[in-house]
């Protein structure tokens, strides 16, 4: 193998092994503490509990990167490039944000020993008390869609309806920035908000925010709608394939993530209530 | 016997679609407000509008009717809306709120339109306070959502004591 297929080939892993801790760190709980000193806060986050003013709503670093054993220790913020649009693009913490992660917190629980990835790829211990919702057995059916190039999932049976956009959303006086406005929908307003604003990191939600909704993924009982750039196919999953979260602290709307996929599940109905709290 | 029959078809009629309203509609950029007939005074074209200093940032100014002074509010400032250059299509409507008299700028007048009272829904709350405390309902129409406006609450009481001092 040359020099350049062998580059490329570790970029291609890198990537692989970047969106993996992506999708973990989605399931990750990081004290609010770590986040604020990691990522300052560049709006006022929606559902952040202790200080509202500087907290960031849904971003999780990664806290560590994962080397192989044998690899030589990484560059500071190496370049991943992503290609496509279905592949969300990866933070990958400074020495110093990855540091201040690791620096002990008296009050925070014992840090997460992150393993090789060697290991990871023979065994994924699932936490034992990661409950399986009783719509996800024995198999359900997800409806994939995009939002600002990061893929979700959402249970069909949590599914009220799809709707096109069609310039059909009003926009409300003085609405917070996660939300589109409402629409009539069978002779409901519904709310519509903007997911990206309420998913995607502060720093990915301006390249999301360029991108047109295309649809409306009205959810639970019809009081709420996600906007979505993109809707993709129906997977059935089995509840084995899904990495279920057990902690649900600041994102309760996140119920596990699919590795195969490289999607994660949403929870509508704590979506909803997330959103009836705000 | 037929005048009878007649006017209790009406009171019937009424009664399931219930009471008419009537509201003045304007524009502020791509959207339709209301706000009810009978707090409505008169509408104005855009007139010079004359600043007044240290008043608060939701005051455009001061504008001069016929010999009275009338307190010019930002509709667009209150309503979080961005600001806009104004033309010839803009208007001042006058309006009668918390026994004040006070002008509003909006982008353009329309109609007055007849609304029921049944056919107003309650705005869900879009997770802000402020909003949906001058926002007195929603109506669905063919083309676009009409969104009816409380004056009354379009400023607290702070603000229009704030505005009566000026």
């Amino acid at each position: 193998m040359s020099k350049q297929n062998l580059a490329e080939t570790r970029t291609l892993s890198d990537q692989k092994q970047a969106l993996w801790d992506y999708l973990d760190a989605l399931l990750q709980e990081v004290p609010e503490d770590d986040v604020e000193a990691a990522a300052p806060a560049a709006r006022k986050p929606l559902f952040a509990e202790p200080e509202p003013e500087t907290a960031e709503p849904v971003r999780a670093p990664v806290t560590r990167l994962r080397q192989p054993v044998t690899e030589p220790p990484a560059p500071a913020e190496p370049e991943v490039e992503v290609p496509g649009d279905d592949v969300p693009e990866v933070d990958v913490p400074r020495e110093e944000e990855a540091e201040a992660f690791e620096a002990p917190i008296a009050d925070e629980p014992e840090p997460q020993i992150e393993t090789p990835a060697a290991e990871q790829a023979v065994e994924h211990p699932e936490p034992a008390e990661a409950e399986v919702p009783e719509w996800a057995e024995p198999d359900f059916q997800a409806l994939i869609f995009h939002v600002g190039g990061l893929k979700l999932a959402v249970p069909l049976v949590k599914l009220h309806s799809v709707v096109p956009w069609e310039e059909q959303v009003t926009p409300m006086p003085n609405q917070p920035g996660w939300c589109h406005g409402l629409f009539n929908y069978r002779g409901h307003n519904v709310r519509v908000v903007d997911t990206a604003a309420l998913v995607l990191p502060a720093d990915k939600r301006a390249e999301a925010a360029a991108d047109t909704p295309e649809q409306i993924l009205v959810v639970g009982d019809g009081r709420w709608a996600m906007s979505c750039t993109r809707v993709g196919d129906v997977v059935r999953l089995k509840p084995g394939e899904v990495k279920w979260r057990t902690a649900r602290g600041q994102r309760p709307w996140l119920a596990g993530t699919v590795r195969e996929k490289l999607c994660a599940v949403m929870d509508t109905e704590a979506f909803a209530d997330m959103l009836d709290r705000a | 016997m037929a005048t009878q029959t007649k006017r209790k078809d009406e009171h019937e009629e009424q009664e399931a679609t219930g009471p008419v309203t009537q509201w003045v509609t304007f524009r502020l950029d791509d959207e339709t407000y209301g706000i009810n007939v009978m707090q409505v005074q008169e509408v104005l074209p855009m007139t010079e509008i004359a600043p007044v200093p240290g008043a608060p940032e939701f005051v455009m100014g001061i504008i001069n009717l016929r010999g009275n002074v009338v307190t010019v509010i930002d509709t667009r400032m209150r309503f979080g809306l961005p600001p806009r250059e104004t033309d010839d299509s803009n208007r001042i409507v006058v309006i009668e709120a918390q026994d004040q008299i006070a002008g509003i700028m909006v982008d353009s007048v329309a109609e007055v339109t007849n609304v029921r009272e049944n056919d107003i829904d309650t705005a869900p709350n879009v997770g802000n306070e402020d909003s949906s405390r001058y926002i007195y309902g929603v109506v669905s129409r063919p083309n676009d959502l009409l969104i009816l406006v409380d004056v009354n609450r379009l400023l607290t009481r702070d603000e229009w004591q704030e505005v009566a001092t000026l």
